[in-house]
């Protein structure tokens, strides 16, 4: 039989009322698994009955999830170190950055590769509060680090999703007035990366 | 005052929207159920409204996170403690309730190699049962080594083992490769 022959019939039997529902694990034996922690002996023992118990196979994915959710979004700070090396070159280069922002109808800054679409705030654009930065999907990305710079160059917020879209958070203090340029990196699933043009709008 | 609690309120909604949405993409394949993450979600918000935070934008990632962990593992106890074992239907009656009579024998058929494939999985060595249920369950290579703690090519290694026992026990019980007698 075929993998996925076998994975069908053996996912049937699951659906099936099953006698697994006895010694369930308690919650913390099961985030033990997501973490993981714990003797390897009694982390099998625990994914054995976890994968033919259809109840405690909702619970682990649930924590799974959200665990896994928790895991990625850490990287951020790897980001925040990132954009802090990204600032420093930009502080450095402000005043050539500066140039590049007005000397360029499309306000770009920096691409290459191609890279994720820019839908909004487009160039120019004056946006309100709490800003919202949405791109277009980029081929083969697997998340997003997108990034706000105020007009000196300096990065004022570095942050990390899935999404193709972000709500910019008030601890970013944009100021009414105030130009930024911000840009999207893409996280490719073969491991490169592959960077949107930069665009500048104007915070109302 | 209706201005700030709107502000939070906005920043607190978007910020478990990109949550939930990172939750549901990370448990789409498993079978996450969409009521599963709303419960979290609704533990996370009222946690963070009893919190009475004067920012809620200002909360990091890593705040909302171990909030989220900790609210699923509440709701996994109280589901525990209202968890009731349902009465066992007989499923053969079931699945031929209200069907022709070569679809009940094909739905039967299914249902004797599906209890034929969980006992030989049963039959297992524990280093080997574990990875061939994730793979069974459709879990990929690669977060099975990750929630095992193992390498890829240990998790290889024991799996391809694991399916090699599998097939055989199930070869023993004159089910071929065509998935029948």
């Amino acid at each position: 039989m075929k993998d996925e022959e076998l994975g069908r019939a053996y996912r049937r039997g699951l659906e099936r009322p099953d006698s697994a529902r006895t010694d369930c694990p308690s919650p913390e034996q099961l985030a033990a698994l997501v973490e993981p922690d714990g003797p390897e002996g009694e982390r099998l023992a625990v994914f054995d009955h976890v994968m033919r118990c259809t109840a405690c196979s909702r619970d682990f994915e649930l924590l799974r999830a959200v665990s896994r959710v928790a895991v990625e979004i850490p990287g951020r700070r790897r980001f925040v170190a990132l954009a802090a090396s990204i600032a420093l070159l930009l502080g450095v280069g402000a005043f050539g950055l500066k140039l590049l922002l007005r000397s360029d109808e499309r306000d770009v800054l920096r691409g290459g590769a191609p890279g994720p679409a820019m839908l909004a705030p487009t160039a120019g654009a004056p946006v309100e509060r709490p800003v919202v930065l949405r791109w277009r999907a980029a081929p083969g990305a697997r998340s997003y680090t997108a990034e706000i710079l105020a007009d000196d160059g300096r990065a004022i917020g570095t942050w990390d999703t899935p999404d193709t879209a972000f709500v910019v958070p008030e601890s970013a203090a944009m100021v009414s007035g105030h130009s930024y340029a911000w840009w999207v990196r893409a996280r490719l699933s073969d491991g490169t990366e592959s960077r949107s043009a930069a665009v500048r709008f104007q915070v109302r | 005052m209706t201005d700030v609690a709107d502000r939070i309120s906005v920043s607190l909604e978007a910020l478990l929207a990109r949550f939930g949405r990172m939750v549901r993409r990370v448990g789409r394949d498993h079978g996450l159920a969409d009521v599963d993450v709303d419960e979290v979600l609704q533990e996370v918000r009222i946690r963070i409204w009893k919190a009475r935070s004067e920012d809620v934008a200002a909360l990091n990632a890593s705040y909302v996170h171990r909030t989220a962990v900790s609210a699923a593992l509440d709701v996994l106890r109280r589901r525990r403690r209202e968890r009731t074992v349902p009465l066992a239907e007989t499923s053969e009656q079931s699945y031929a309730s209200g069907r022709d009579a070569a679809e009940a024998e094909r739905e039967l058929d299914g249902a004797e190699l599906a209890r034929q494939v969980a006992r030989a999985v049963d039959g297992l060595v524990m280093s080997r049962r574990p990875v061939v249920r994730m793979h069974l369950q459709g879990y990929p290579r690669e977060e099975i080594a990750r929630l095992l703690g193992w390498s890829e090519a240990k998790t290889r290694n024991l799996l391809y083992r694991g399916l090699a026992d599998l097939r055989a026990a199930l070869l023993s019980q004159g089910i071929g490769p065509e998935g029948h007698r």
